[in-house]
């Protein structure tokens, strides 16, 4: 099936990443650097053009990926994470609408951590994107639809 | 008498010769008002964070839906050895699993955050001050111990002045009366 998405995206275009507990967010309910930090063996973090795909998209993929420990969605625009330091193109290989963010500072290995060094200036750069990013923790994650404010 | 005062008392002399004698107040011993302080929540939380640990172990391949790998009970054991050793001088940090396999400890406080990941025979840490250069170690993971812990004592939970004991003392004809 064809994705009938442009593959630029630009910077006012909306990008959420979906948040699960406990790995994104801490004891207040409010998301950590971690909830940017990118997948092992690889530079990408998975996230959804919400502007093409729109809120209930995000929310059905969330249900799917993480099943109980879904517990909300992040926004933040293209341009914010660009602002930040990083990269994000559309990655439509996974399924049409996704994309990733690319902090381009280290890759992740296997079962040991990064150097303090690396660690730094990862946990400083998914800083950076939570200062623009807005969570919105969902009101009722076991409905099928988004039934939260719109954004 | 005087040579059994400790060097720390202050020596209170009254004016009234009905109460001449030399009196001393023992200062309070706070050898580390936050480790104190942190000591008495730790016992419980230590049993909820070791319980913690033990369910991140139980997390499937995959269990983050992006390819997380499992933890492995190296690290597992690895994070509890950390956290028994470190909770000499801190709270019991936030616990969270890794997409890589590795757990990371963070404490937040408004003096800063710091950061310990363990891994399966590595650890890397990191405290980022609110002001001030950051200060960066790694080890092998076995290592971890009170020299991190003192940085994080030291620069996240610095100790609080204002604890000291006031002592009040005042006469009332020949009565003593001390109030704490």
């Amino acid at each position: 099936m064809t994705c009938a998405l442009p593959i630029d995206i630009v910077n006012d275009e909306n990008i959420v990443r979906l948040i699960r507990t406990p790995q994104h967010i801490n004891k207040n309910n409010m998301l950590k650097p971690s909830a940017f930090r990118s997948k092992v063996g690889t530079d990408d973090v998975s996230v959804i053009r919400h502007t093409h795909m729109g809120t209930d998209f995000c929310k059905s993929k969330a249900k799917k990926i993480m099943t109980t420990d879904y517990v909300g969605l992040a926004v933040v625009s293209a341009g914010n994470i660009r602002d930040a330091g990083s990269k994000v193109r559309d990655s439509r290989e996974e399924f049409c609408g996704h994309a990733s963010i690319m902090h381009g500072v280290m890759i992740l290995q296997s079962d040991e951590p990064p150097t303090s060094q690396d660690n730094l200036l990862i946990t400083e750069r998914c800083k950076r994107i939570l200062e623009y990013t807005k969570y919105y923790p969902d009101p009722a994650p076991q409905l099928d639809c988004w039934t939260g404010p719109n954004f | 008498m005087l040579s059994d005062i400790p060097n720390s008392a202050h020596i209170i002399e009254y004016t009234k010769p009905a109460l001449i004698a030399p009196y001393y107040v023992q200062e309070p011993f706070y050898p580390n008002i936050v480790l104190s302080k942190h000591n008495r929540v730790l016992r419980g939380e230590a049993v909820l964070a070791e319980t913690k640990i033990n369910k991140i172990e139980l997390l499937e391949e995959n269990w983050d839906g992006y390819g997380a790998i499992r933890i492995s009970s190296e690290t597992a054991k690895n994070t509890k050895n950390a956290i028994n050793k470190l909770s000499n001088f801190a709270a019991i940090p936030d616990i969270t699993p890794n997409s890589n396999g590795t757990i990371s400890l963070e404490w937040e406080t408004p003096e800063g955050y710091a950061h310990l990941e363990v891994g399966r025979t590595k650890y890397s840490f990191y405290i980022k001050p609110r002001s001030g250069n950051p200060i960066l170690a790694d080890g092998a993971a076995e290592t971890v111990g009170e020299e991190i812990g003192k940085s994080i004592a030291e620069v996240l939970f610095p100790p609080d002045h204002n604890t000291t004991a006031i002592t009040k003392i005042s006469f009332s004809d020949n009565d003593l009366r001390l109030t704490y």
